[in-house]
């Protein structure tokens, strides 16, 4: 009888727990717990612009100028501010960039701000990722020049957007071209179960007028 | 105490009855409830051997003595009883028979007794014998005992525990039997079973034991303070409520085995004499069962079986004044300080404490129970790991799953009532469920392993990755089309096409500052939606159970839907605030064109119409015939230049406002009109030109099953808008005004239709502009550079840039004054040969004239047919141009073969073009690129606008050496790749090849 009666109890419990488990945020539980913590806020967060300086604010809060490394974020999304600083300031727009931060991984802006908003650059961020084999990681690019080409150590692997391309852990050089943009070129490392995302910009070539002289 | 005088209770103090309490046992209990505060009555026939133990109570205080007699009227004056003792296995050990007044008074008592317990809620423990019971079993169970007499003090137990059970059944009184086992112990100075008596009688007064028959009988016994320990616990327990319970040692015990146990403690016997006697009563076989030990509810026996022996052997010598020669070794009986009753909470605490305790155990770490504990920690870990790695996330996949599907269903609602707010709330609430469901997975990865479900889980991340990108769209979309969505839930025209007078002074710049700020957020928005239909388009559905695959689907259509909804106006909002004259007027050129009688940029203009728009509001609005136009400005004398081109083609030095759309590029038609609209007094510039045509309209109206239209007696159909347009031209006399009302009237209704439309049939409208945008039936190009930019990149702007010199451009013109194109049906045959450094093109159009008379609208196709190659092409062959008189020039950034490429009613005719283009002589504007080992061919092929659909073969030969990387949907047989394609709109085709 008693047996009969803690088997349900048992199954009950159980379910409970499975439910508790569901709604429990641990990872939130486990960033706020001394010693565990520094698991969970293990990110660094590089932000560099290729030409000249910017003021970095991230969630609204100033982070000096670039370049600038921050550590021990918590993971999440974030948005990147540069505002480029220059002698003719209202010549370049403020920047927004969304950034995502993941637990053991660094994430990395660098870009270049040029005149009416135009970028040039990357941004880079991990993100853990199921079904990855031993010595294996993934690629996504996203371009925004549609139908960029993308180039890995000198090999055209396919137009953008590459999504979770499988590739071996070891350091790549990326380059993403278009007809008429800038090419970007930047090292990526593919690590053992992360997805690499990478945001690139392109400059749009200017066009040069050639001048005939009639004369 | 005297009858009717009543017992003064402290409120906080227990009191607790001991019915039979005048012996031994009941002295002890009623010692340790004093002890522990409790006030005390005993109830009893009180004997001189009683006296003994009342008068050592009696100076512990707060207890009562009550005669038997007075029990009753004692009982019922009492105003609570919190424990009631009802000590039976004394009265049944006084006497072995009783007369039936005896019997009855008893069982009234226990009773009343159980009544009055009852009343105050009060725990109750009737306490009998063990033996007795046992006695009673073996009775029953063997056939050559008789069953007990009537008023035996076995038929006296049998019946008390009867009444009590059946009284606990009718009321749930908080009451339990407890079966007392045989006691021993320092005060039992006669044990009550004979036997057992007889055995220590013997041990201390005789030289020898004597066992009547062979010893085997069965004893149980407990030492008087593991008796009393027991009682009390087992009373204070809630679980022994309604059990029966046997307080006794574990250990049963023989009558041989216990004489031996006394021989070995050195009494004065010193062996055991059998005696066979014939008229013992035989025991064939004990087979009773006793009732559930008091261990069970947390009872254990703290005195050892020798222990007690020992104190009882002592007691015996002193009965019988001898001195007994106690063994040295013999260890010290243990004493029980209290006795420990747990609180709620100490029960808890004890029974988690019992798991892994051993029953038996006595120190600290011998008392743990490993084996338990390692059982029960494995079944905690084991739950724990259940719970964590497959109930968890089954149980939170599916709760997940359907707060998102919920939440989607909501998101979907308040984003067509423009709730905002409530659908940013429900994009969190996915989000976070989305991540929960992700991770949930994670944990469940090792049964997808298990069984071998690795597809099911790529395809499942795929959903993740996608849905997440949905996600950050979402974000981003609602905060980037929210002004977009309350400007268009705002807006009233001011005025309409056929008033034109102004009747508001509404603006809307705010919404549009805001739409042109949050622009880059609609633009990322649109995006990463797109990136999100790309990824779940490429689900597998069949890798997923079967009962989810529907939602699979569901899911998939979902977000194709909402990315070609989102796309088709997220690009718009660059540049829409521009356009809808935020800053300054903007005033827009709309060109009707009849494909029916094809030109350059779609079909003959029928009418025309101006729109002012400033602040997102219209400000000015004319529309009018082009017959009328022309009139007027024939009236006025006014002149125009042609092109050189429509002058050498046509032979015409006339120029007329129908002749504008001569340049197929709709750009150039956008500054050739300007001149004439500011002749016609409409203003001295445009900023964009917008061409329609019947197709366009026709779309629509299906969408919508016609529309009522002021003046017209039936609904304008798909069907019959043709026929009203044809009979009006038909018609149509200087200075009338029925088709350009009619037309205004038309676009009015559009117009009303559109803005009054909700959010969900927006889908389906903009679908309609979409394709019709697509299949050029709707062009548009405008002096914004963004958004000429964007509708350049879709093919939509009409106009002919450099991205076309890939492909050869075919631009009819009809000049037969007919609508010979509805009877046109037309194929078009490309063969393109590559190499490095040169491309060769073969151009092959066949016509087909399907007209059967010469009758309007049918007749000859009378074509002016321009063929658009790049500009340093070399012709190598031109063949079907009437007469072989065609001409070659250039023309914006193309050579441009023009001739009469005429077709008979009811005849077909060909046209053939070969040229070949040379990468030194094309330069960068060379179709092919180079890069990296690799060639890359983009090749545009053109519509023309207002054709319908036209058969296409596209054929391209490469060197043998290449290898193909990437074809599109170009099949590829040897060398060659080629595809069979019906031309609705521009045509794109990538090829790239490796030539390592």
């Amino acid at each position: 009888m008693k047996k009969l009666k803690t088997v349900p109890i048992i199954i009950l419990a159980t379910l409970a727990l499975s439910v508790l488990i569901y709604f429990l945020p641990t990872n939130g539980i486990a960033s706020k717990i001394p010693f565990l913590n520094q698991f969970y806020t293990n990110t660094t967060l590089e932000v560099v612009t290729i030409k000249g300086k910017a003021r970095v604010s991230i969630n609204g809060k100033e982070y000096g100028e670039t370049p600038v490394t921050i550590n021990e974020l918590s993971p999440g999304d974030y948005t990147v501010e540069l505002e480029r600083i220059s002698d003719s300031e209202s010549f370049y727009k403020k920047q927004t960039l969304n950034v995502k931060l993941t637990k053991n991984t660094t994430s990395r802006v660098e870009i270049e701000i040029g005149p009416a908003g135009i970028l040039h650059g990357a941004i880079l961020y991990y993100s853990p990722q199921n079904n990855l084999g031993k010595n294996e990681g993934s690629l996504s690019v996203l371009s925004e020049v549609e139908g960029s080409k993308i180039y890995l150590d000198g090999e055209y692997l396919k137009k953008t957007p590459v999504i979770s391309e499988k590739l071996t852990t070891k350091e790549y050089e990326l380059e993403v071209s278009a007809e008429g943009y800038e090419t970007v070129k930047i090292p990526i490392l593919i690590e053992q179960g992360n997805l690499l995302n990478v945001k690139t910009y392109l400059f749009p070539i200017p066009i040069t007028f050639e001048t005939v002289d009639n004369g | 105490m005297a009858k009717g005088e009543s017992l003064k209770i402290k409120p906080q103090t227990p009191l607790s009855v001991i019915v039979h309490g005048g012996d031994y046992l009941g002295f002890l209990l009623a010692q340790t409830l004093l002890q522990q505060g409790s006030q005390v009555v005993i109830i009893d026939k009180f004997t001189s051997e009683s006296k003994k133990y009342t008068n050592q109570l009696k100076k512990e205080g707060n207890i009562t003595f009550i005669n038997f007699k007075n029990s009753k009227s004692f009982l019922e004056n009492l105003s609570r009883i919190d424990y009631l003792y009802y000590n039976l296995n004394h009265k049944l050990h006084q006497e072995e028979t009783l007369d039936s007044k005896d019997f009855l008074s008893e069982t009234d008592n226990l009773n009343l007794s159980m009544k009055i317990a009852q009343n105050s809620k009060a725990k109750i423990s009737l306490i009998t014998s063990l033996r007795l019971n046992r006695e009673l079993a073996n009775r029953v169970n063997n056939e050559n005992l008789a069953q007990p007499s009537p008023y035996s003090n076995m038929e006296l137990q049998k019946y008390c525990e009867n009444m009590a059970a059946e009284y606990r059944d009718k009321t749930k009184v908080n009451l339990r039997i407890i079966r007392l086992a045989t006691l021993l112990g320092k005060g039992s100075e006669k044990i009550t079973d004979p036997k057992l008596d007889k055995l220590f009688s013997d041990g201390v007064n005789k030289n020898q034991i004597e066992i009547v028959g062979e010893g085997l009988d069965i004893h149980n016994v407990i030492e008087e303070s593991d008796a009393v320990y027991g009682i009390l616990k087992l009373t204070f327990s809630d679980k022994t409520k309604g059990e029966v319970i046997s307080l006794t040692n574990k250990n049963d015990y023989t009558t041989l085995s216990i004489a031996y146990k006394l021989l070995e403690l050195n009494v004065t016997a010193q062996s055991i004499k059998f005696i066979t006697d014939q008229k013992s009563k035989l025991v064939l076989q004990d087979l009773y069962v006793p009732a559930p030990n008091a261990s069970k509810y947390g009872w254990k026996q703290q005195i050892s079986l020798e222990n007690a022996l020992i104190d009882q052997i002592h007691t015996y010598y002193e009965s019988s004044n001898k001195n007994w020669n106690i063994p040295e070794n013999t260890e010290p009986k243990e004493k029980i300080s209290s006795i420990e009753v747990d609180t709620k909470r100490g029960q808890i605490i004890s029974k988690i404490k019992s798991f892994f305790i051993k029953k038996d155990g006595k120190k600290l770490f011998t008392e743990i129970n490993y084996k338990k504990f390692g059982l029960i920690f494995t079944i905690a870990i084991f739950i724990i790991l259940t719970a964590y790695y497959l109930l968890s996330p089954l149980i939170g996949i599916t709760l997940g799953g359907s707060i998102i599907y919920s939440n989607g269903k909501e998101l979907r609602d308040n984003i067509v009532s423009y709730n905002f707010q409530e659908a940013k709330t429900n994009i969190d609430t996915i989000e976070e469920h989305l991540s929960k469901i992700k991770k949930n997975t994670q944990r469940v990865n090792w049964a997808i392993k298990l069984f071998n479900q690795e597809p099911l889980s790529r395809e499942l991340d795929k959903v993740y990755l996608g849905l997440e990108y949905a996600l950050d769209s979402g974000d981003s979309l609602l905060s980037g089309l929210e002004p977009l969505a309350l400007y268009i839930q705002d807006f009233e025209p001011s005025i309409n096409f056929e008033s034109g007078t102004p009747s508001s002074t509404k603006e809307y710049r705010d919404y549009l500052n805001t739409i042109e700020e949050k622009s880059y957020l609609t633009e990322d928005g649109a995006y990463k939606l797109k990136l999100s239909d790309e990824i779940i388009s490429s689900v597998v559905v069949e890798h997923f159970p079967q009962f989810t695959q529907e939602y699979v689907l569901e899911l998939k259509s979902g977000v194709k839907e909402a990315s070609e909804s989102v796309n088709s106006i997220s690009n718009l909002v660059t540049f829409l605030p521009d356009i809808l004259g935020n800053t300054e007027r903007k005033r827009f050129l709309i060109l009707l064109q009849n494909e029916g009688e094809i030109r350059s940029t779609g079909g003959w203009i029928s009418s025309y119409a101006v729109v002012g728009l400033e602040g997102g509001q219209i400000r000015e609005l004319f529309v009018d015939d082009i017959y009328n136009a022309e009139g007027t400005l024939k009236v006025q004398n006014k002149r125009f230049n042609p092109p050189n081109s429509l002058v050498q083609a046509l032979e015409t030095t006339e120029y007329s406002f129908s002749l504008i759309n001569w340049d197929p590029d709709l750009y150039n038609v956008m500054l050739e009109a300007e001149s004439f609209i500011f002749a016609l007094g409409n203003g001295d510039d445009l900023d964009g030109i917008i061409t329609i045509d019947i197709s366009f309209i026709q779309k629509l109206l299906d969408q919508w099953g016609g529309l009522e239209v002021p003046g017209e007696n039936e609904l304008v159909t798909s069907e019959n808008i043709y026929n009203k347009i044809f009979e009006m031209h038909q018609e149509f006399t200087p200075g009338s005004n029925r088709k350009s009302t009619f037309l205004a009237n038309l676009a009015n209704e559009i117009i009303t239709r559109l803005l009054s439309s909700d959010f969900s049939e927006y889908q389906s409208v903009s679908s309609v502009f979409i394709e019709s945008l697509n299949e050029k039936h709707l062009q548009a190009v405008f002096k914004n550079t963004q958004a000429t930019s964007f509708f350049d990149q879709k093919n939509w702007d009409g106009q002919l840039d450099s991205k076309y010199v890939s492909a050869p451009i075919a631009i009819d013109w009809n000049w037969g004054a007919n609508k010979a194109n509805l009877y046109i049906k037309r194929d078009h045959n490309l063969n393109i040969e590559i190499s490095e450094e040169n491309i060769t093109y073969t151009y092959e159009i066949n016509v087909a004239n399907e007209s059967t008379s010469d009758t309007y609208p049918q007749g000859d196709y009378i074509n002016y047919q321009r063929i658009y190659i790049p500009p340093e092409a070399n012709i190598l062959n031109i063949q079907g141009i009437e007469d072989n008189e065609y001409r070659i020039y250039n023309d914006f950034g193309f050579k441009v073969i023009g001739g009469w490429f005429n077709t008979p009613v009811n005849s077909n005719n060909t046209l053939t073009v070969r040229y070949r283009v040379d990468r030194n002589d094309l330069g960068s504007y060379f179709p092919l690129t180079v890069q990296n080992d690799n060639v890359f061919f983009d090749i545009n092929i053109y519509k023309q606008p207002g054709t319908k659909k036209e058969s296409y073969v596209l054929n391209i030969g490469y060197p043998a050496q290449w290898n193909v990387i990437e074809s599109e949907d170009l099949t590829s047989i040897s060398n060659q790749l080629n595809r069979r394609f019906d031309l609705i709109s521009d045509a794109e085709f990538e090829v790239s090849w490796s030539t390592l």
